[in-house]
């Protein structure tokens, strides 16, 4: 039985004229934390939303090749599927206007008929999961936009963890964030590493070396560089001259 | 630059206070005139007179007004509804949205007596229907339909999109995010949008000309029996002539404070309490 979960095949976007993502090759394997590094601008986080297929979103962009999810081409699959398999976390956490509650039951009552006190345990064990729940239990009601950034980036993972999805793409998530709620975060990840396969674009390169089991570096559009011991061994000058910078 | 500031600051002031100068005296001075008309007996009675609307009341005026109004709005507001959330939600096709905001706005331009003649013609003519509050119902609808769409459109494009961009990525579809997060977002411009176009409806004469209103009737109990209307009793009353044209601004004061009632009541439900963007 392969390991992978995730290949994307001769994958191309463009944007009119303008190559955004160029002849894309990668597979992603089972529970391992992959990180995507690059400069702005090289096409990572449409790389990040062409897995989940959240591209549609993006009026003007032109799509070509293949992405495999499980087997399956995953234009396939219905979008709502994929996405509750393949759950994405933006950079700027999107809390929506309700409590930090029924952020919670919003996703619960679409997936599960479940009586009230379920869907309350539910709720606490996904809060304590994410390290959450201490902060707020004494006041479950409270608006969610009323938490801080590390507090509502952690309750978007939560709700993303409801869903039980295989893969977890993460764009920045710690980019906003102090040092505590960063490294809440990073904890998280490599804890549920064992659940999902995660894939992070991030700028912060000391927590790419802190997190990852493969590094996928990316300029202008291609992945240049495709390691698993990338610090230690990066076989590409650009690559150098990346971390050199950063 | 600190001069034509200045200059673009007066003229903006001027505009302002002349515009609502004119607005203020059209109101106190409808109100002044009517002083003395509006009654107990006015706004409950029937209209009698030589002249219509000489003696009597507008009761029955200020009902159909309402029917007509009414009518108009629920043939209105589900196409209008409807068309918003699939151009908002579910049409990709730019082209195809541009060419269908182009058509409604073609129609917006189109004036409100050419939809008094279609509906005179399909509704009151063709099918039978006659001079009714349906037939003037449909030529109201028509009317007010493309202002409706566009107030509802805009109530939705204003939604946050990041909000549902994170319900689709939690694999949550378009009907249910819809329903639970953009609904309640939109749900008191919506409210204010429809107290608007209800208005807006009541307000218009010419598309009820000939297919639903008339000189003289009874409160109606029926969409398919003609009404009378208030503006359409007012232009009656002044274009034959009404010697007493005090009781002519006693409807146009009733007709303002109903107008000036519903704004009211629009402008508190526009207020919003969730950040939209």
């Amino acid at each position: 039985m392969t390991n992978e979960i995730l290949t994307i095949s001769n994958f191309n976007v463009n944007y009119g004229s303008k190559k955004i993502l160029d002849n894309i090759n990668l597979s992603f394997k089972k529970n391992t934390i992959n990180c995507i590094i690059g400069s702005s601008g090289c096409g990572k986080t449409t790389l990040l939303k062409s897995i989940n297929n959240s591209i549609v979103f993006e009026s003007e962009l032109h799509v070509d090749g293949n992405i495999c999810y499980d087997g399956e081409n995953i234009s396939d699959i219905d979008d709502s599927t994929l996405r509750k398999e393949i759950a994405m976390l933006m950079q700027m956490p999107v809390v929506f206007p309700f409590s930090l509650y029924k952020n919670l039951e919003y996703v619960l009552d679409y997936y599960l008929k479940i009586d009230k006190t379920r869907k309350n345990d539910m709720i606490v064990d996904i809060l304590k999961k994410v390290q959450l729940y201490e902060e707020v239990k004494d006041d479950l009601n409270i608006s969610a936009e009323k938490l801080s950034g590390g507090q509502k980036q952690r309750l978007c993972l939560a709700r993303a963890l409801l869903t039980e999805p295989k893969i977890i793409l993460l764009d920045e998530p710690c980019s906003a964030l102090d040092v505590y709620n960063t490294m809440c975060i990073e904890n998280l990840l490599l804890s549920l590493k064992h659940e999902s396969t995660i894939i992070i674009v991030t700028h912060n390169i000391q927590e790419a070396k802190r997190i990852n089991d493969r590094i996928i570096f990316m300029k202008d559009g291609k992945v240049v560089e495709d390691n698993e011991n990338f610090f230690e061994n990066m076989s590409t000058e650009e690559a150098r001259a990346f971390i050199n910078v950063n | 630059m600190k001069t034509l500031s200045k200059i673009i600051k007066f003229f903006s002031y001027t505009s302002f206070i002349l515009l609502m100068g004119i607005i203020i005296f059209i109101f106190l001075y409808t109100v002044y005139r009517s002083i003395g008309i509006i009654n107990f007996e006015f706004i409950f009675d029937s209209p009698r007179g030589m002249v219509l609307g000489e003696e009597g009341g507008i009761f029955p005026a200020i009902i159909g007004s309402i029917w007509f109004s009414l009518t108009a709005l629920i043939l209105a507001f589900v196409p209008a509804l409807c068309s918003a959330i699939y151009l908002v939600f579910y049409l990709k096709n730019n082209r195809v949205k541009t060419f269908i905001n182009n058509v409604f706005e073609n129609v917006a331009a189109i004036p409100s007596i050419i939809f008094g003649l279609f509906s005179y013609a399909v509704f009151v003519y063709m099918l039978g229907f006659g001079r009714c509050i349906l037939s003037a119902g449909v030529a109201l609808a028509l009317m007010i339909f493309p202002f409706l769409e566009r107030k509802i459109e805009k109530s939705f494009l204003e939604v946050d999109k990041n909000l549902l961009i994170a319900s689709y990525n939690l694999g949550i579809d378009i009907r249910r995010t819809f329903i639970k997060i953009v609904l309640p977002l939109c749900f008191k411009e919506i409210i204010s949008s429809v107290i608007l176009s209800l208005l807006f409806a009541m307000g218009a004469t010419a598309p009820i000309l000939f297919t639903g209103g008339v000189a003289f009737a009874t409160v109606p109990n029926s969409l398919l029996k003609p009404a009378m209307a208030l503006p359409l009793h007012l232009y009656l009353m002044i274009a034959q002539g009404a010697s007493q044209i005090n009781r002519a601004y006693g409807v146009a004061a009733v007709s303002l404070m109903i107008l000036f009632i519903f704004s009211t009541l629009a402008y508190c439900f526009s207020h919003k309490t969730y950040k939209k963007v």
